[in-house]
């Protein structure tokens, strides 16, 4: 199967016409330049606002193109928030650059005719379209000299995460994304005391200290483990089950209501009830089955270029319809990479209030206010 | 395009679920038939409320826009008021227009309703067959320019009668046009203005050792992914309409509109020696992948529109949908039959 593509190098900076001044990728922020003349953009909405319009309106350059196209995914699930919120984040962003084309990267199809019905183009991008499977892989030398367990649960701390119905699997390690606040800690807590028996990974590796962990050492974990868990029921797509997939892991989830079930669909993956039996029963089942992790990867990797392929078409039909240019994009290199820089600058953002958090959790408190 | 006329509507429906009631149908000449004749089947759809999922049989381009088709559901609404209908996208470029036209849509190629289970490689041995490097599987037609195959010295031909006047005149043309092509019509004994069963036409693409699609613009072209569920690898132009969906592996070529370009990239995929079993087994994957998101998507609009957390009963109900299309009248009687099994079904 073909991949995505050669690497061209993707345009970073705009330089405005009125002022000369040349934007780098530094100042622009959460927004992502894919390219110019067309002008393209990436960013990502959140429930309350959209980066693109405070780019808009911080650095006019951004809306000083004619023709310009820019592309908005969201960080949260559109169905559960409302698509009122949505309306009136899309409006202001229609007052921004009255010229400028939008186009939605729903993670499903629903989510993309809740957002076509606000007047707004949609194309379903899932999330394992960004799945780097560079970082996601399986090892030849795998634990280095970790413990090994049977079930791995990659999730924030938080109730929606439901890791409760992971309570009958002995060996269990848990991974925590996300910020150090207060109300973490109250979540870590209760976690704690449903779960008695699991590792936390981020404490073990910070010697009894929340430790937020890079992508390699993430890795390294995925690789000591059998089975891969996704149990929420409310996620916008879970990022966290195309690595496990990318990794070699076999997963077990619950009826996915979200964008994670699209790659759900091979025998190396279970949906169970949610019952804590039922899910320890079935991380058994696939743990006892010794599967390849190669070939689980080869799998995912087949259908992650299947998608991108579909994208890619999707994007310059947009390209075609909405600005007059043939080819937007040879492949989908420029989309990825740029999505793969709003999540460095999210992480880079988090470590940063983590550490705050740590030194000082009163200026945490009031950072954040 | 023809002006519909319900006097010969012809088309395919399937009563997936009775309750909640959940239907597949084709779109023929810009009409949602089934809507349409809807009010003869009140005991199907005399409901507050329904989900109609729609299948277009031509790509959305220049004769089919994505607003055209929003005047469709427009007009299938007034006929059932109440109910949802929403639409297939062969692809995401598709969605981007159905939604950009406000139009609910799911991505569904309907290249998945293909039975897979008889487009298969091998197959029963036919006799006056010998092998071919090229079968062009396309209904004698302009669109399906058959000339692009004028540089393919051993080539087969797989074909039905053209729509609307002129048929015969059609048929010669590109018999004089293709003067070295056989025809597995009339090795079969099928007559030129017939079509042959699928079964009969998976038999002789075991005879052929590639695949060829040559239309600039038209539906999905089932037969693209007939090829290569058979193992033969694919040669295309570009196109629009949604096979080029499946065109992401090693043993798809997709070439200029230029009959050398067209033989040439023959005889590069032929000197490549795909294994059929292997491209198979490829094109299988991606359509099993399609079909199980296919199915997401229909449990959630189930879902979303109906308040239903039933669920279908895997991808069996669709499997095959649009491999035949009836008149009204036949179409509707299988509807009325569907509805009284599965009310069977339900009954204590």
């Amino acid at each position: 199967m073909r991949g995505p593509g050669g690497d061209r190098p993707v345009a970073t900076t705009l330089q405005s016409a009125k002022t000369g001044e040349s934007l780098t990728e530094a100042s622009l922020g959460a927004l992502q330049i894919l390219r110019t003349e067309p002008l393209v953009t990436l960013s990502l909405i959140d429930k309350s606002h959209a980066g693109l319009t405070e780019a808009l309106h911080s650095v006019p350059a951004h809306a000083e193109p004619k023709k310009a196209l820019h592309l908005l995914r969201s960080k949260w699930n559109v169905e559960k928030t409302g698509a009122g919120g949505l309306a009136s984040i899309l409006a202001m962003l229609r007052q921004s650059a009255p010229d400028h084309c939008l186009l939605y990267l729903a993670h499903h199809d629903h989510e993309a005719s809740v957002v076509a019905r606000l007047g707004i183009p949609s194309i379903t991008v899932n999330d394992g379209v960004f799945t780097d499977t560079s970082i996601w892989r399986p090892m030849s030398q795998s634990s280095g000299g970790l413990v090994h367990h049977t079930a791995v649960y990659n999730a924030r701390p938080e109730r929606s995460q439901r890791h409760e119905l992971a309570g009958q699997i002995p060996s269990l390690l848990l991974i925590f994304g996300g910020s150090a606040s207060a109300d973490r800690d109250d979540d870590l807590e209760r976690i704690r005391s449903i779960l008695p028996q699991a590792t936390f990974a981020n404490h073990s590796i910070g010697d009894g200290v929340y430790k937020r962990l890079e992508h390699d050492v993430t890795n390294r974990l995925y690789n000591s483990v059998s089975v891969g868990l996704a149990l929420s029921d409310e996620d916008g797509g879970m990022p966290s089950s195309n690595g496990y997939l990318a990794a070699g892991l076999p997963i077990v989830s619950t009826e996915p209501m979200d964008g994670r079930g699209r790659y759900y669909g091979f025998p190396f993956v279970q949906i169970v009830k949610d019952d804590p039996l039922a899910i320890a029963a079935a991380v058994n089942e696939l743990a006892n089955r010794n599967l390849d992790r190669t070939r689980i990867r080869e799998a995912f990797m087949q259908v992650q270029d299947f998608d991108r392929h579909s994208v890619l078409g999707a994007l310059n039909r947009a390209g075609r319809a909405l600005l007059e240019t043939e080819t937007l994009f040879n492949d989908v290199t420029p989309l990825v990479h740029a999505m793969a820089r709003i999540s460095k600058m999210t992480d880079d953002l988090v470590k940063v209030q983590n550490r705050i958090a740590r030194s000082d959790p009163e200026a945490s408190a009031s950072a954040k206010a | 395009m023809p002006k519909p006329d319900p006097n010969n509507a012809w088309f395919d429906a399937r009563l997936i679920s009775l309750d909640p009631l959940v239907t597949v149908s084709s779109i023929e000449n810009g009409m949602v038939w089934m809507a349409e004749f809807a009010k003869e089947s009140p005991e199907i759809f005399d409901r507050r409320s329904g989900l109609h999922f729609l299948s277009t049989t031509w790509g959305i381009g220049s004769d089919i826009t994505a607003s055209s088709l929003a005047h469709t559901v427009e007009r299938a609404c007034r006929c059932l008021p109440g109910h949802h209908f929403i639409l297939f996208a062969s692809d995401e470029g598709e969605q981007f227009e159905l939604s950009n036209a406000g139009v609910d849509c799911i991505v569904c190629n309907s290249s998945i309703f293909v039975d897979e289970r008889i487009w298969r490689p091998g197959g029963s041995q036919l006799n006056g067959f010998q092998t071919f490097d090229a079968v062009y599987n396309a209904r004698l037609m302009a669109y399906k320019r058959h000339e692009l195959a004028a540089g393919i010295p051993s080539l087969l031909l797989v074909h039905a009668a053209p729509f609307g006047e002129g048929m015969e005149a059609e048929y010669l043309r590109v018999k004089n046009m293709l003067p070295n092509a056989v025809s597995a019509n009339e090795l079969l004994g099928v007559e030129w203005f017939d079509q042959m069963t699928p079964e009969n036409v998976s038999d002789t693409l075991a005879y052929a050792r590639c695949g060829l699609a040559l239309s600039r613009e038209e539906g999905v072209m089932k037969a693209s992914v007939e090829y290569m569920l058979c193992g033969l690898p694919v040669v295309s132009t570009r196109s629009m309409g949604g096979r080029d969906r499946y065109y992401v592996f090693p043993f798809t070529k997709v070439v200029d509109d230029d009959r050398d370009a067209v033989a040439a990239a023959v005889r590069e995929v032929l000197s490549m020696q795909f294994d059929r079993a292997a491209i198979r087994q490829a094109i299988a994957g991606l359509i099993a992948f399609d079909r199980h998101n296919f199915l997401l998507a229909v449990a959630r609009a189930i879902d979303k529109h109906l308040g239903s957390t039933a669920r279908i009963d895997g991808f069996g109900p669709f499997r095959g949908f649009k491999k035949r299309f009836h008149k009204s009248d036949t179409a509707m009687s299988a509807l009325s039959e569907r509805a009284a099994e599965l009310a069977g079904e339900t009954m204590p």
